[in-house]
């Protein structure tokens, strides 16, 4: 089986994988970087998102090969090394922007790269960048509120829902 | 899915002498099609040739009134690269499926496949583009044969796309909820001497020039020219998305409302 | 006496942090290395007689270590897995009987429905065990294949089970028949709606996953599987496997979405169990996509055809409900029980009609089983009512709202108790209507629709109320213990696949034992280590466990003024808590409660005899249901050529009794209002004559995504607190399913009125509505 190298929130790791190993299974099963979920079979639903040589791609819809040499970023590889969340983390929770947190990785890795080419989305800015990250639970408005409070952005009408 | 040998060409001719080799072997360029109908079994390639390492497959290069796109040239590099030469094009780019998927899935990979709801069959085919490939170039009329069927011969490689660019066009997409494809979708594409409309994701037999249309707009580039005109519901496609007279209806309604924006203000 | 937590304090998110950085433990996270990887081979034919399964070819691929089939599974001494929950007639003396639909955990003779699982693969790979499922063969002849939510009157083709030559399950019945159907006979206004409750696939994003260990020197099975909680879950396992409870030990942990499909034992776990056991290694399995919507249990799907007979002056005198619920192939978990004893329990509502009757039939169907999904019957029950009251209006010519507010029951008459004998203890739903009514601006709506036009596009605006039953099962344990270390460890039942339980019952334990949040140890989702009861189902974990928590800490400070009464000179009468801190009149001595287990150990050691400890396990114990009730509104617009619809604005006001955490309350309505939306728009299982399934995958089930969420909305707490728990607390998981369905059809129905619009069904698609409104003008 052919050893496939890439550099993974900052750290060289190698492994071995198949022609078919998905970059989805190669991070979760070969690196053990759970973080990382699969929630379906399509790439519609968003769960599996990394970031790819600095951008977002769903990684149960590249192979695992088609990565070597790449630089990855994963959730595990959003917060600071002494456990501090990310600013997209911290304002995920403050605004209660996640309920049974299967989505909640994908999304982060979304939102992460959103704010790096757009710094002060607007809402619809938000919905077009999250259209492929689907929420079961929230019924995404806190989602919403999230990104506003990571891009230091008032709430606006949003605050007026409680 | 079934497993088999990848292989990263760094050549055009390296992917077509493994694809002249074995004929089980099969391209892959973004992936983002290809990879979940390989998980559903439904393709089984003994080797997978990425096309996503060749230099000379990527990026936009402008020639007096045409654009030639690289086939391994992702979407968002589309939508983010084309906006000041051919900003129709760029906003049909940025409207395919979602950020992740524009980030991997290329337009040579959405062209070959063909799927008969995918965005950038529309584009070329309205423009009258023309398909680049290691062995000839073919005009997007000869192109599109039906549903996943194209001119490309096996093992032929389409390398780049080459649209002359209209004076104005725009991309109306209604789309499937579930897939993010689009349900129906037409571009309209205004030149100087005629006007193209293509019609995606409605007809049982894949993307189509819709010649009415195209006729009216040429003869008035208004609204209201397409508004009265009426497609017949056979051969479209009904599911549980649409039935095929909902389909019918929503093309000069997609063709009027393109037409309104781009000659609005 | 009611007590309040929270409301006016940041609230409290104990779980959020580790989930968000990706250090969820969802099950198949924590595979155990080396696991061997299980695939199933599974039908690809609706309704069949299995002639043969042939795995020798499968069989001889490297790393393949077993197939297992049907004679497998009863070799090693397997039942078939049976349904649990016995249906009772409406006034819960008497069981109904219901077809018997024995489900194998491998289908031997005969398939039922499409991704009905025939063999298993396990390999030491997933990749080897996929490849050698391929290669597996089965032929299956083909039977007639029933699909759809309909009955014959008359003997069917191949039916499904011999024991209904029809494929009927059940009949039941609910009220005075005659009675009603002469009342509304005799009214002068008869209003007739028939309203389809599409299947839906409740697709929490977490696949199933489970792996299944066995240990040959106790003989006992361990499962990891995503669970509401573990109980029912064991129960049916055990049943199927063939031995007692105290030979399976199920594990839940984080648990990525529930939404009522995992409370159940599901076939895979039994066939992966036993090919654990026969290979003497863990198995696991995770579910594709594609696979959760061939196996997962469905939800809704009833057609419901539902007659009023109303005064002249609106009072709605009776109400009949004929439904046809549509069981799958097999009656699974309370499936039986959605179309029909769920709908007598919630359909009284905010009225107060004399006189109601149901009939509910279940029909059995070539399509995977039917079962809870969020709201499992409030919804339809609502869906009923509500598009009732909106049609009775324009046919009696009253004021919509109007015409609610004349059948409403009054704050005074509580308690009330219903025609199915639930009582009503609280609820003020004429409060909630009007608290609706201005949130939404409803006076100033007629403006708006206007405005719309002038765009081109018919708006309109719709409410719901509603009243549901929130708390099922009454009865909720809960273990309380204080260790020598200083920590209280609370051992609840259900699982949160969601809904922050952790959170919610450690601030109410700190808040009555004023201990700091991180001295609390939360334990759930192990069955061998929690007491036996019921699931997160039923919007019942806030009220119930929430009940159960409280009382366990007032009931432990008791015990430990006692035992500080032991260790000090005081009396008990004579000590005083606060903050955490008993404190002895007079002596001014003080003891932390948290103190006291290592004080006693003290004493204990020292020779003392006290046998007073703060361990205990507490029991809250429910009158009955409570009733949470609210009024929704939507306002939306719709394309008139292209029936493209938007949800423009979207109020809640909600009476969920006493809030204990308002964040989580609108975490609840919120996502729940998404759900409803989803059926109210999009979402449907489709499948052909021939039982394909057709929406197989999310390229072609769709659900909301960001971009079909409502553009405003507003949330309003009304609570009227319920005296039936100690902390006045009323459901809230499934309210915002119940209303926003309702909600939704109504405000479109409203839209496309002018238009001459009379009959919709969900989910309403722009199709949908074009077709409408073209069939409408013609």
């Amino acid at each position: 089986m052919p050893m496939v190298t890439m550099t993974v929130n900052g750290q060289p790791r190698s492994a071995e994988a198949e022609g078919r190993t998905l970059l989805s299974q190669f991070l979760r099963e070969a690196l053990g970087l759970t973080g990382t979920h699969v929630g379906c079979d399509t790439s519609q639903c968003g769960c599996c998102i990394v970031e790819v040589d600095g951008r977002a791609v769903k990684s149960c819809a590249m192979l695992a090969q088609e990565a070597e040499g790449a630089r990855i970023t994963t959730i595990e590889g959003q917060a600071a090394e002494d456990g501090t969340m990310s600013k997209v983390q911290a304002a995920f929770v403050q605004e209660q922007g996640l309920q049974c947190g299967f989505c909640t990785p994908g999304m982060v890795m979304s939102v992460t790269e959103l704010l790096r080419h757009t710094p002060k989305p607007s809402i619809d800015e938000i919905k077009h960048h999250l259209e492929g990250n689907i929420c079961r639970c929230t019924g995404y408005r806190n989602i919403i509120k999230a990104v506003l409070v990571a891009s230091d952005q008032p709430l606006g009408a949003l605050a007026s829902d409680h | 899915m079934h497993n088999f040998e990848f292989i990263r060409a760094t050549s055009v001719a390296e992917a077509a002498e493994i694809l002249r080799d074995d004929p089980e072997a099969g391209l892959l360029s973004g992936g983002q099609t290809l990879l979940p109908t390989m998980k559903q079994r439904l393709a089984a390639p003994s080797k997978l040739v990425s096309l996503t390492a060749i230099e000379a497959l990527k990026g936009l290069s402008q020639e007096g009134d045409s654009l030639t796109i690289g086939g391994a040239t992702t979407h968002a590099e589309v939508a983010e690269r084309a906006v000041g030469i051919f900003p129709g094009l760029a906003s049909l780019a940025g409207r395919i499926g979602d950020p992740a998927v524009r980030n991997r899935g290329t337009i040579g990979g959405s062209l070959a496949n063909n799927d008969p709801a995918a965005c950038y069959p529309a584009a070329a085919l309205a423009c009258g583009a023309m398909m680049v490939t290691d062995r000839r170039e073919i005009p997007a009329d000869d192109y599109f044969l039906g549903v996943f069927e194209t001119a490309l011969q096996d093992g032929e490689i389409l390398t780049a796309v080459r649209f002359p660019i209209p004076e104005a066009a725009c991309y109306q997409k209604f789309i499937q909820p579930a897939s993010r494809f689009s349900m129906v979708a037409v571009f309209v594409a205004r030149f100087a001497d005629r006007v193209g409309v293509a019609v995606t994701g409605a007809s049982e037999d894949g993307v189509f020039r819709w010649a009415e249309g195209e006729a009216a707009l040429g003869a008035a580039f208004t609204p209201d020219a397409v508004q009265g005109l009426s497609l017949p519901e056979t051969g479209m496609i009904t599911d549980s998305f649409g039935t095929g007279a909902f389909r019918a209806h929503l093309i000069p309604v997609l063709t009027a409302r393109a037409v309104t924006s781009l000659t609005a203000g | 006496m009611v007590e309040k937590y929270g409301t006016a304090q940041s609230p409290v998110d104990l779980e959020s942090e580790a989930l968000v950085k990706g250090q969820g433990q969802y099950t198949d996270d924590i595979a155990p290395a080396g696991a061997l990887h299980g695939v199933f081979v599974r039908s690809t034919v609706a309704h069949g007689i299995i002639r043969s399964i042939d795995t020798a070819a499968a069989a001889e691929l490297p790393g393949v270590l077993g197939i297992y089939t049907a004679r497998d599974l009863a070799d090693a001494g397997t039942n078939p897995i049976m349904f649990m929950v016995p249906l009772m007639s409406a006034d819960g003396k008497t069981p109904v009987p219901y077809v018997s639909t024995p489900r194998p955990a491998l289908a031997g003779d005969r398939v039922r429905h499409i991704g009905e699982a025939i063999a298993l693969v396990v390999a030491d790979s997933a990749g080897a065990a996929q490849d050698a499922a391929d290669l597996v063969e089965v032929d299956i002849e083909e039977l007639t294949a029933h699909i759809g939510t309909r009955l014959s009157e008359d003997p069917v083709e191949d039916p499904i089970w011999d024991e209904a030559p029809n494929n009927q399950a059940y009949t039941w019945y609910a009220g005075d028949q005659e009675a009603v159907q002469a009342t509304i006979a005799a009214s002068p206004y008869k209003v007739t709606l028939e309203l389809n409750n599409q299947r839906l696939a409740g697709s929490p994003m977490e696949p199933r996953a489970a792996t299944a260990s066995f240990d040959p020197e106790s003989g006992r099975y361990t499962l990891y599987a995503g669970s509401q909680g573990t109980m029912f879950l064991r129960k049916g396992f055990a049943d199927a496997l063939g031995v007692g409870m105290d030979k399976v030990h199920v594990i839940s942990k984080d648990v990525g979405g529930g939404f009522g499909l995992k409370v159940y034992v599901y076939p895979e776990y039994v066939a992966i169990s036993v090919a654990a056991r026969l290979l003497g290694q863990a198995v696991r399995w995770t579910a594709t996509r594609s696979e959760a919507l061939q196996a997962d249990q469905g939800g809704r799907d009833s057609h419901c055809t539902v007659t009023g007979g109303f005064d002249a002056d609106g009072q709605l005198n009776a109400l009949y409900c004929d439904i046809i619920g549509n069981m799958g192939a097999y009656s699974i978990g309370i499936g039986p029980r959605v179309p029909s004893s769920v709908i007598a329990e919630n359909i009284v509502g905010p009225y107060a009609t004399p006189l109601i009757g149901i009939r509910s039939r279940g029909v059995h169907s070539n399509t995977i089983p039917t079962s809870p999904y969020r709201g499992a019957g409030r919804p339809e029950t609502t869906y009923m009512l509500e598009r009732l009251m909106d049609e009775a209006a324009i046919q009696l010519d009253i004021d919509r709202v109007e015409l609610r507010r004349r059948n409403l029951i009054d704050r005074e008459q509580m308690p009330f108790t219903n025609q199915f004998g639930h009582v009503y203890d609280s609820g003020d739903f004429a409060a909630v209507l009007d608290g609706a009514m201005a949130s939404s601006d409803w006076a100033g709506f007629e403006a708006r629709r206007a405005e719309a036009a002038t765009r081109g596009k018919l708006r309109g605006i719709g409410c719901a109320l509603f009243v549901e039953t929130a708390g099922a099962y009454f009865q909720e344990p809960l273990d309380f213990r204080v260790t020598e270390d200083g920590m209280v460890e609370v051992r609840v039942v259900g699982v949160s696949t969601g809904q922050r339980h952790r959170s919610t019952i450690t601030h109410i334990a700190c808040s009555i034992l004023g201990i700091p949040l991180d001295k609390v140890r939360y334990i759930a989702g192990d069955s061998d280590d929690v007491p036996v009861g019921s699931p997160t189902v039923g919007s019942r974990v806030g009220q119930m466990t929430g009940s159960a928590m409280h009382i366990a800490a007032h009931s432990a400070i008791e015990r430990g003024r006692a035992i500080v009464g032991h260790l000090s000179s005081g009396q008990p009468n004579d000590i005083t808590f606060a903050n955490g801190v008993y404190t002895v009149a007079g002596t001014g001595e003080t003891m932390a409660f948290l103190d006291l287990p290592r004080r006693l150990a003290e004493a204990r050691a020292e020779g003392r005899e006290i046998e007073e400890t703060l361990d205990a396990v507490e029991t809250f114990q429910s009158p009955g249901f409570s009733f949470p009730n609210g009024c929704h509104v939507a306002e939306v617009e719709v394309d008139e050529l292209t029936g493209e619809m938007q949800i423009l604005n979207y109020t809640a006001v909600d009476d969920c009794g006493n809030v204990i955490n308002h964040r989580e309350v609108e975490a609840q309505l919120m996502g729940g209002i998404a759900q409803g939306i989803g059926q109210g728009i999009m979402e449907q299982m489709v499948y052909d004559e021939s039982g394909q399934l057709l929406s197989g995958s999310f390229m072609d089930y769709a659900m909301p995504r960001i971009t079909e969420m409502p553009q405003a909305m507003t949330i309003v707490d009304l609570p009227d607190p319920t005296p039936s728990n100690p902390l006045g607390a009323k459901g809230v998981g499934e309210s915002g399913t119940t209303a926003s369905v309702s909600t939704v059809a109504n405000a479109v129905a409203d839209a496309l009125r002018a238009r001459g619009v009379t009959n919709l069904q969900t989910p309403l698609t722009a199709s949908r509505l074009w077709e409408a409104m073209r069939t409408a003008s013609a």
